[in-house]
């Protein structure tokens, strides 16, 4: 394709606008259910962290009219045991078959579902239900030596967790300069404003489910295991979902509780997840421990970087949170050591999050790097331009576009960066006013993904993947990749998306939707202008394509290249002297990201990947009572996401160079790449409007006082 | 089961039902009428997703009891576009591309619509302050700013005393 | 929730009635408190008497002498907005503002709002310890989290804080709070209202079972005009306090005649202390002045692991508020 283009990189406005401004958008929890066939589930999660379960108390539930079943492990026979670790059909972050006996593991593990015709006596029912346990010994704390700790080879996406490049302590000895500092982040929760969701609908031996899910296929792959149907058996269906950040990429446990719980009462059953199930459903963010050491050359130049991470995951979950990612790729090391430890604690199982492990790596990274920065005398600008990596430091290839430096410099112009003053020195009455920078990156993945293209004789077409928007924008892209490539407006093009019996691509999630999808879509309409070359015009005519290959962090392909996207966030704070309150009036992020295919809706997820990012920095804490091991603020009025009042002046730039290597639209992902560099450009900034650095987040105002 | 019996208006039809008095205004919406368009995002007033108005007062639909309705005339996203012409608030949150995901949207419709006739002041500042009870994570924060701003402007020209 | 009846009492002295007759009623305003705690399953009452429908608790008056009576089912949004309230007392206006949002003080009533309940995190939350919700069982707060717990005014067996913005500038203006019930009619000064948590932490308010909060009275204070509040939080909006201040000064030839100041954030009840407030008096309108008086309420306090801050940013916040209203902000 040229860099001429029509409607790619135009910005066009969401083509799902007035479903979603009028209330037409049917999300996961909004099927019908005034005719009165549905049942209403609700949870019964428990209240201990470990041990077992040694009786339920159901009488008073089983009085209350229109109450009609309870289903626990001793109904476990309803779920088929779903073998995790083996079949590479699905991913799950938990391991264990719900309901499978009666262990517990932590507090707010799904323990039994109510059910009832209404959501009042579900509701009722289910807080009635009374739980007997023979508790064991918890383990809580992330330094508890007397719980497991695993040192994984790999993480979820198969990058190496243990490297050694060179000979760190050589590089240290040779060093003028260092820094050695341990950081650390929480517990933080995914919160999208929409909960999980689940309505599932029975028909012989069929099963449809309404999920709420970032991945659809792999949804119906993990209930189809769990129900013990095959695969074309079972259909997921998710035109809408309100946001999910992470915590519905992999599939989890209540999707198949509902779905079995609406086999064994053979009516459909709704299973809506309350906030404060959310915190213990579907994943989090684990709190990680990181030390860094990083050490230079009078001159800047780096000499050795050690980065080793304590994290935590649930004894029946697997994640381990990447954080040293950003150490391995940013910048030029020759001395290197990733290290990663998980302690297995009776909490709730993790999740990737919207940058997992490279926004918590980074907030560690780039705040030494600022610190080193300070200690040297050099810029903080000018030593991540004279360090970054010109290549993949992990293959010695080159980068498929390069605009690290380039972000840098753009942003700091942008920013007003020559402002700037020493620690401490700039005060306006009663705010010290600070800048502060950070590299942000996210890797470039693609997945194999099919569409199916028609044209139809009135010169209107329709695109089919199963896919889903997650409100990435999806939707309007896929319209404007179709009206591209077919000489079409964006209008003319109907998308189905959100279906698993159409042509399957990937889950969205790593950023990787638009990029995978691009090659099947693409595909499919270069099929179709072949057939449109030799069609009549009176008839629809359609094809189906897909692409094949998928392109994981490592870079692993036969381009010689890797692909990764780089940017540079900015951030303005002011403090106030007297009482450490906070303000950002300004952030400016400057992003090379192949592409924009379109600008309007890109631009919106910069900005809300980088409020993600003034969420984890400044607000966000799931608290972990010390003493029973639960999560103490599940709620959204004690856990604070940012509100509008917090938020000001935010500034996106895109650098614009296509990626014709990556896929055929010259695009990468965006999603994740706002968030990553926000909490340590923030961070940053506090330092050098006050002088205190602060190395555990949130920043808070007693930090500053 | 104890129940009720209440009548009131929904988008301008009368209701008048009877249901079990623990039944909030944005469960009947929901599960009663299917009016799905206001959403449960906390069901605990901490996100304002239900936003609905209450005799044109901006109002959380999971803290009121429906019970407590009766009498009441109740605006939902649903009544608020007439026919198939969008109201400001609606056209300019999709010209500033004002939501992602879309859970949000429609309380935050309902907020911007109530406010622009309450008494804040002219500012961002004041728009992001008055647009606070409605939490958005996809973050679109700043381009909501920017299209509340325009419909205000845009409804205090067509109704200038309004 | 629990199942519960319906009753819409059409006066008040209906809704007393109703009180007395059933032990296990509630009454019900904006139910923007009630109701979120019956979903927690801390509130179960058997029978909801609904107030909503008593005619003549809704308006905002104010007398010859400059005082004020506010309904209590006057929405928390129609005082805040009143232009009354906002010239003269200013601080009343700022702190209904500066609590919860919108939707929830156009649905808030003024009398809910005094006996809102507090927001420590173990109370609502089924299986923590908590003196509160289960008499005998215990504070988590006190060895837990308890950044939003309170420093001054607590007990070994209760450390949550008030969290209400409105009782701040109330407490500091000596409102009156007008109940009725079966026996009459009495007159509550504010701080009488909220108790102290001592030994019997869930014995929160002044009001006998069948008593109705029908007003709230706020005396005439010349100071007023020049009053304050401040709320300082984690979040800009939509945030319980961390500290709080409610403040209103007269200042005389650069000297101070007369300070109200209450503290919210801090205390189990709303907090202020008139010793600090005499000290002030006399003295340079100075920063000098109101830190030694901020000083004063500071004297005995009581920290715990994760909200002992509190004690120097009240302390802060009471000097930067005083000082910017007599025009003293360095
Ligand atoms: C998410 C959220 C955030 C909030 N943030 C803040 C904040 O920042 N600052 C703040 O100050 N408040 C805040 N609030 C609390 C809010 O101000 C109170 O919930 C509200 O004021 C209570 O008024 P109501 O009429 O809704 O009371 P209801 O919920 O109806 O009643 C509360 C209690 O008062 C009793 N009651 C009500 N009226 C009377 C009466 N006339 N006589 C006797 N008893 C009566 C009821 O029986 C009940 O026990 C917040 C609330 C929510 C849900
Ligand atoms: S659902 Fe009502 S405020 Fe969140
Ligand atoms: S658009 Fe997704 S929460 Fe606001």
């Amino acid at each position: 394709m040229t860099e001429q283009t029509r409607v790619i990189g135009k910005p066009v406005s969401r083509i799902d606008g007035v479903l979603k401004t009028t209330g037409g958008a049917h999300y996961s929890g909004d099927r019908k259910s005034s005719d009165g066939a549905l049942l209403h589930g609700v949870l019964v999660k428990s209240t201990v962290a470990a041990g077992y379960i040694a009786g339920f108390d159901t009488a008073e539930a089983k009085q209350m009219p229109g109450f009609v079943r309870f289903l626990s492990y001793e109904d476990g026979d309803l779920i088929y045991r779903i073998d995790a670790p083996n079949d590479d059909s699905f991913v799950v972050n938990e391991q264990r078959t719900p309901f499978i006996d009666n262990q517990v593991h932590f507090v707010g593990q799904h323990i039994g579902l109510a059910l009832a015709e209404t959501l009042e006596v579900a509701e009722a029912a289910a807080a009635a239900i009374l739980v007997e346990y023979e508790e064991d010994s918890r383990h809580i704390a992330l330094d508890d030596e007397d719980s497991d700790l695993d040192k994984p080879d790999a993480s979820g996406t198969g990058e190496a967790l243990q490297v050694h490049r060179g000979d760190f302590d050589e590089g240290l000895a040779d060093a003028d300069v260092s820094v050695s500092a341990t950081y650390t982040t929480p517990v933080e929760h995914h919160n999208p404003i929409e909960p999980s969701a689940t309505t599932a609908v029975w028909d012989g031996d069929r099963l449809t489910v309404y999920d709420a899910t970032q991945g659809n296929v792999n949804d119906r792959n993990y209930l189809a295991a769990g129900t013990g149907l095959a695969k074309d058996q079972v259909r997921v269906l998710n035109p809408f979902i309100g946001g999910g950040f992470g915590c519905k990429g992999y599939a989890w446990p209540h999707s198949l509780i509902a779905a079995a719980a609406a086999r064994a009462t053979g009516r459909p059953v709704r299973l809506v997840l309350s906030r404060s199930d959310m915190y213990t459903s579907c994943g989090h963010r684990p709190q990680t421990r990181q030390s860094i050491t990083l050490a230079a050359k009078s001159d800047g130049t780096f000499t050795a970087l050690k980065h080793e991470t304590l994290s935590h995951r649930s004894p029946i979950g697997d994640h381990m949170e990447p954080c040293g990612m950003p150490s391995m790729v940013l910048y030029d090391c020759p001395n290197l050591v990733v290290t990663h430890s998980n302690r297995v604690l009776n909490r709730p199982s993790p999740t990737p999050m919207r940058g997992p492990g490279e926004a918590s790596g980074a907030f560690a990274l780039e705040s030494a790097v600022d610190e080193l920065a300070e200690k040297l005398g050099i810029d903080p600008v000018e030593l991540r331009k004279r360090n970054a990596s010109q290549m993949d430091p992990r293959n010695s290839r080159p980068w498929s576009t390069f605009n690290h430096p380039e972000c840098l410099d753009r942003g700091a112009e942008r920013i007003g960066w020559s402002r700037r003053k020493s620690p401490g020195q700039w005060r306006e009455g009663n705010e010290l006013v600070g800048l502060g920078v950070a590299t942000t990156y996210y890797p470039a993945y693609r997945s194999p993904a099919a569409a199916r293209v028609t044209l139809f004789p009135d010169e209107t077409a329709k695109v089919e993947i199963s896919v889903q928007d997650i409100g990435t924008g999806l939707y309007t892209i896929l319209a404007q990749m179709v009206a591209e490539k077919l000489g079409l407006e964006a209008a003319d093009v109907a998308v189905e998306i959100g279906d698993t019996d159409l042509p399957e691509g990937p889950l969205a999630g790593g950023s990787m939707t638009t990029a995978s999808v691009s090659g099947g879509v693409a595909a499919a309409c270069d099929a179709l202008q072949e057939k449109r070359a030799q069609a009549s015009g009176d008839e629809a005519i359609s094809a189906e394509a897909g692409s094949e290959e998928s392109l994981g962090f490592g870079g692993d392909n036969d381009m010689g290249k890797s692909f990764l996207s780089f940017g540079a966030i900015f951030a303005e704070v002011r403090v106030d002297k007297d009482f450490g309150i906070v303000r950002i009036p300004r952030l400016v992020g400057v992003f090379d990201a192949g592409k924009i295919l379109n600008p309007k809706t890109a631009r919106s997820q910069m900005i809300g990947g980088m409020i993600f990012g003034v969420g984890m920095a400044m607000l966000e804490e799931t608290f972990v009572d010390p003493e029973s091991g639960r999560f103490i603020n599940p709620s959204l009025g004690e856990y604070y996401v940012p509100v509008n009042a917090d938020i000001h002046d935010i500034d996106v730039e895109f650098i614009d160079e296509p990626d014709y290597d990556f896929n055929p639209f010259g695009a990468r992902g965006i999603g994740e790449l706002g968030t990553v560099g926000t909490a340590p450009a923030i961070a940053n900034a506090v330092y050098n409007a006050t002088g205190i650095r602060v190395r555990d987040l949130p920043i808070r105002l007693d930090d500053l006082m | 089961m104890k129940r009720t019996t209440s009548s009131f208006e929904v988008n301008g039809t009368r209701i008048s039902a009877e249901f079990d008095t623990r039944t909030t205004l944005l469960d009947f919406l929901r599960e009663h009428l299917d009016l799905t368009g206001t959403k449960k995002g906390c069901n605990h007033g901490q996100c304002g997703a239900c936003t609905v108005m209450i005799d044109g007062q901006r109002s959380l639909a999971c803290l009121t009891l429906a019970a407590l309705c009766d009498g009441r005339s109740i605006t939902t996203i649903e009544g608020l576009a007439n026919g198939d012409k969008l109201h400001p608030v609606q056209k300019a949150l999709i010209e500033h591309d004002g939501f992602q995901c879309g859970y949000c949207t429609s309380g935050q419709i309902m907020s911007a619509v109530a406010m622009a006739k309450e008494p804040w002041g002219e500012s961002d500042d004041e728009v992001r302050e008055a647009m606070s009870g409605n939490l958005c994570r996809c973050g679109a924060y700043p381009n909501i700013v920017a299209a509340v701003q325009e419909a205000r402007a845009k409804i205090a020209k067509e109704q200038p005393d309004a | 929730m629990r199942e519960f009846e319906l009753v819409r009492a059409a006066s008040v002295a209906d809704a007393a009635k109703s009180l007395a007759a059933n032990e296990d009623a509630k009454l019900i305003a904006g139910g923007t408190n009630l109701v979120d705690l019956m979903k927690e399953g801390v509130e179960t009452p058997g029978t909801l008497i609904d107030i909503n429908a008593i005619s003549g608790l809704r308006d905002v008056t104010m007398s010859d002498d400059g005082g004020l009576m506010i309904g209590a089912l006057a929405s928390n949004s129609a005082v805040a907005w009143h232009p009354d309230v906002q010239e003269h007392f200013p601080m009343i206006s700022q702190a209904i503002l500066a609590g919860a949002t919108t939707q929830i003080r156009n649905m808030a009533s003024m009398g809910g709002n005094l006996l809102q309940k507090n927001r420590c995190f173990y109370y609502p939350e089924e299986n923590a310890r908590c003196n509160k919700r289960e008499p005998g069982s215990g504070c988590d707060a006190i060895e837990g989290i308890n950044r939003m717990c309170a420093v001054l005014g607590t007990s070994e067996h209760c450390i949550a804080a008030n969290p209400s913005d409105l009782c701040l500038p109330l407490r500091a203006l000596d409102a009156i709070v007008h109940v009725e019930g079966t026996n009459g009619q009495r007159a509550i000064p504010i701080e009488k209202l909220h108790k102290l948590p001592g030994d019997t932490p869930y014995d929160e308010v002044d009001l006998r079972h069948d008593e109705m909060i029908t007003a709230i009275e706020v005396p005439p204070s010349p100071i007023a005009r020049n009053s304050h509040y401040r709320k300082l939080r984690d979040r800009t909006s939509y945030a319980f306090a961390l500290v709080s201040v409610a403040a209103a000064i007269g200042v005389e030839d650069g000297i101070i005649s007369e300070v109200r100041l209450a503290v919210g954030g801090v205390g189990t009840v709303p907090w202020r202390d008139e010793e600090a407030e005499a000290a002030m008096v006399g003295q340079p309108a100075t920063q000098e002045a109101f830190s030694a008086g901020a000083a004063i309420i500071f004297r005995e306090t009581k920290a715990y692991s994760g909200n002992g801050f509190k004690i120097d940013l009240a302390k802060r916040a009471i000097v930067r508020v005083l000082s910017e209203l007599s025009g003293d902000a360095k």
